[in-house]
């Protein structure tokens, strides 16, 4: 790991986490339990498409371990998050290597796993397999998030240049 | 300056996309039906109200019997009255509010009042199926309708 990588994970992970504090104070008038835009994710599927698997990995779980230390602690929340976050990170990196498909399926498929994974842990810490009433509902919402945060991902990825001639700027000057 | 025509390519939406987010939508379908039709919802004298705090059960009543409302405090010393319509949730009182208070009228369950930030279990409103549970997150608080006469069998 160079100190470039470094940093790069790091400042992606500052700005994760200070999205997804704003995005806490967003409150969204659906009464299913769990659910969230999973706006952070947008900085989670650039990194992954524009840097590669190993930042979008260490910006992920960095960013759910940044945000239980600052925020909500290690409690049934981090478990959630991580979990979520997890078969989030699993669906995604499969889909990047063994297919073709852009970051519309990626994000697509990212949140509906992200819902599945809390809605397991859900069930193993509360010992009940009632929450799963929810799942679809919550599936559902978070494919059109999904769907909606891999368009505004395009609007940036689209504009920058590819990662290999940023670097050849820097060597040249 | 020039993007790569292949890194490019995996930016817009392609042929593959349409297969994965079809296979999703067909996930997503199938955890529907099965949550619609799989699952018992239908509610009679039979049922239960089963009430637990962080995975460990402090309230399983029929549902018969009528609440207005139930009053779950994290006071100590009390270790639940159901009688008196006061539950306690005894030793780790970690809990947001200092009360959650459920109704339990005509078959149906409701959270009336409750502190948490997003006062999701509360808009929830009235719950009348069976095996939908209202969830309390930062309270640790779970209400459901629990019937138990669909796993026994008919003849017994």
């Amino acid at each position: 790991m160079n100190i470039e990588r470094i940093v790069r994970i790091s400042l992606f992970v500052a700005l994760s986490t200070v999205i997804h504090f704003f995005e806490s104070m967003i409150v969204i008038p659906i009464p299913i339990p769990g659910f969230k835009l999973g706006l952070a994710n947008i900085v989670g599927v650039f990194v992954l498409f524009y840097y590669g698997y190993k930042d979008y990995v260490g910006v992920t779980f960095f960013r759910v371990l940044l945000v239980a230390i600052l925020f909500s602690g290690f409690g049934t929340g981090f478990l959630l998050s991580f979990a979520g976050n997890l078969f989030a990170v699993l669906i995604t990196t499969l889909i990047y290597f063994l297919t073709r498909s852009s970051i519309f399926s990626a994000s697509v498929l990212g949140a509906i796993f992200h819902s599945i994974g809390q809605v397991l842990m859900y069930m193993l810490i509360s010992q009940s397999v009632y929450i799963i009433t929810y799942l679809p509902y919550l599936a559902i919402l978070s494919m059109l998030s999904g769907f909606l945060l891999a368009l505004i991902c395009r609007m940036v990825l689209i504009r920058m240049p590819e990662y290999k001639d940023t670097s050849k700027i820097r060597r040249k000057r | 300056m020039k993007l790569n025509s292949k890194a490019k390519k995996r930016y817009n939406f392609n042929f593959q996309d349409v297969i994965f987010i079809l296979l999703g939508i067909f996930l997503v379908i199938s955890l529907l039906l099965y949550t619609l039709f799989g699952i018992n919802r239908n509610v009679n004298e039979n049922s239960f109200v089963v009430i637990t705090y962080a995975g460990t059960e402090i309230y399983n009543r029929p549902i018969t019997e009528e609440k207005d409302p139930l009053v779950i405090t994290k006071q100590m010393g009390i270790t639940g009255d159901p009688e008196n319509n006061i539950l306690s949730i005894g030793r780790e009182f970690d809990f947001v509010g200092p009360t959650v208070e459920v109704r339990i009228v005509d078959m149906t369950i409701q959270v009336v009042q409750e502190d948490s930030p997003h006062k999701i279990c509360s808009n929830q409103g009235v719950v009348k199926y069976a095996n939908t549970p209202i969830i309390c997150e930062p309270n640790y608080i779970q209400v459901v309708i629990v019937d138990y006469s669909s796993d026994k069998p008919d003849n017994m």
